[in-house]
């Protein structure tokens, strides 16, 4: 294998080196792996490509990303050379062009592509879907979420206060992967949902925030829990009020099971939150009302108008279940209309097991 | 010492590099392209500014507006380029 980086010599002594990658600018803020030629082969290695695979452009300097160049981005963040295939299915995903990553790195929104892993890989890769499902403790959630990131800033060029203008950013931009607890949902899983077969596995990557909890321990029957949904999803301070765009509701399995049992499918989930998640006007100040009633599709509402849809389409509510025991869910508002979430399969041929 | 690889843009990668454009030796005359980002007060900013640069003495000015700020604005450019501007002024941030 002939890599074609270019090679550099920095000191072997390991405070040395994690500040020389600092004042590089090549990190998180956290130390990383040394991308030494051995370990970037063995990441190549794990991905089933070609070392000079062009994987495809990262915004918003439009650099091309090679299948090398993410896998020294993969090594740094600790990833395991079995972990590429994932790695390189978020990275084509956030490439389509409805996903809009130079506006996702660009904004003043605290938005991170939440890659969100579907299918049997999960369990190959020990990929958390469980109890902590966004917390610490699982190194394929961990590195998988900070590979994605550091190819967005180190390939990408999204360096905060450069190009990155977020205005807080948000813990989610450290790392931001789960897997989809299918296991203990009721309903079919995600990438089934759309098109897939059970035996696939894929992607999911939107753009959202850090999750927002909705926590719920009283209410017992589908209708109750979906006040309680509707109260939290429902709110003005998200990007998804004022220009309209997806949300992705997170079901822990109790409260999944609720649902279930109230005889709703996913889909009349969807359909049942739609159906009673409204925007009001009267909520907001008159400044702000003026300027969402404009931008909306629904634009230049005549004043009598109180309230609308907070959904356009119901098929922007995203549902999964994930998660552990427990009674509270998660939803994740987006970066609004402006980037719409991709799914993209993970290709077969690059699946190296046990690596 | 330790032999680690480059994880970012070396350069000639592919991306293209921007130059900047010659420096204007007078605005009297000049057509100007304004972007408007959308944001709350972009558009009173740039129409601010438009008055000021018609009292210098520009030629003309345009505006285009982008429906959403965190829309790269690729097909506005591409038609605001087409107007051949001497130069524009974007609206950023908020």
């Amino acid at each position: 294998m002939t890599l074609k980086a270019k090679r550099l010599e920095v000191s072997a002594s390991p405070a040395e080196l994690q500040d020389w990658f600092e004042e590089q600018g090549w990190t998180d803020g956290l130390p990383v792996v040394p991308p030494t030629p051995d370990l970037v082969e063995a990441m190549v290695a794990g991905s089933g490509l070609a070392s000079e695979t062009v994987v495809g452009k990262i915004a918003p300097r439009g650099t091309i990303a090679t299948v090398e160049k993410i896998a020294i981005n993969a090594v740094m963040a600790g990833c395991r050379p079995s972990y590429m295939p994932v790695i390189l299915a978020a990275v084509r995903a956030m490439g389509q062009q409805q996903f809009n990553l130079a506006g996702v790195q660009g904004t003043t929104h605290p938005v991170s592509p939440l890659t969100v892993v579907l299918g049997p890989m999960r369990k190959q890769l020990a990929i958390n879907c469980g109890t902590n499902v966004f917390g610490q403790g699982f190194r394929a959630n961990a590195t998988i979420g900070r590979a994605i990131r550091l190819v967005m800033m180190n390939i990408g060029g999204g360096l905060p206060g450069k190009s990155d203008m977020a205005t807080m950013g948000t813990p989610a931009k450290f790392s931001f992967c789960i897997g989809e607890n299918e296991e203990e949902s009721p309903w079919e899983p995600y990438h089934v949902e759309h098109g897939m077969k059970p035996g696939d596995s894929a992607v999911l990557v939107h753009g959202g925030e850090a999750p927002h909890n909705i926590q719920d321990h009283g209410s017992n029957t589908a209708d109750e829990f979906l006040k309680t949904c509707v109260s939290a999803m429902a709110t003005i301070g998200n990007n998804n009020a004022g220009v309209g765009g997806e949300m992705l509701l997170i079901l822990c399995p109790e409260h999944a099971r609720i649902l279930a049992d109230g005889g709703l499918s996913k889909n009349d989930v969807r359909m049942e939150l739609h159906r009673r998640m409204r925007l009001r006007f009267d909520s907001m100040g008159v400044r702000l009302r003026d300027f969402y009633r404009r931008r909306r599709p629904t634009t230049d509402l005549p004043p009598e108008v109180e309230d609308i849809s907070f959904f356009d389409d119901p098929k922007q509510l995203l549902i999964i279940v994930a998660g552990g025991a427990g009674l509270h869910s998660m939803v994740v508002p987006s970066f609004g209309a402006m980037s719409t979430s991709a799914i993209e399969p993970i290709q077969e041929n690059a699946w190296p097991a046990n690596s | 010492m330790l032999t680690i690889l480059h994880p970012g843009d070396e350069g000639g990668d592919g991306a293209d590099t921007p130059h900047l454009a010659a420096r204007l030796a007078t605005l009297k005359g000049k057509r100007v392209a304004l972007l408007d980002n959308s944001k709350v007060n972009a558009g009173n900013v740039l129409n601010g500014i438009a008055r000021r640069l018609e009292r210098l003495g520009v030629g003309e000015t345009r505006t285009w507006k982008k429906q959403h700020a965190g829309e790269t604005g690729a097909v506005l450019i591409k038609d605001l380029l087409a107007w051949k501007p001497d130069f524009s002024i974007t609206a950023l941030g908020d």
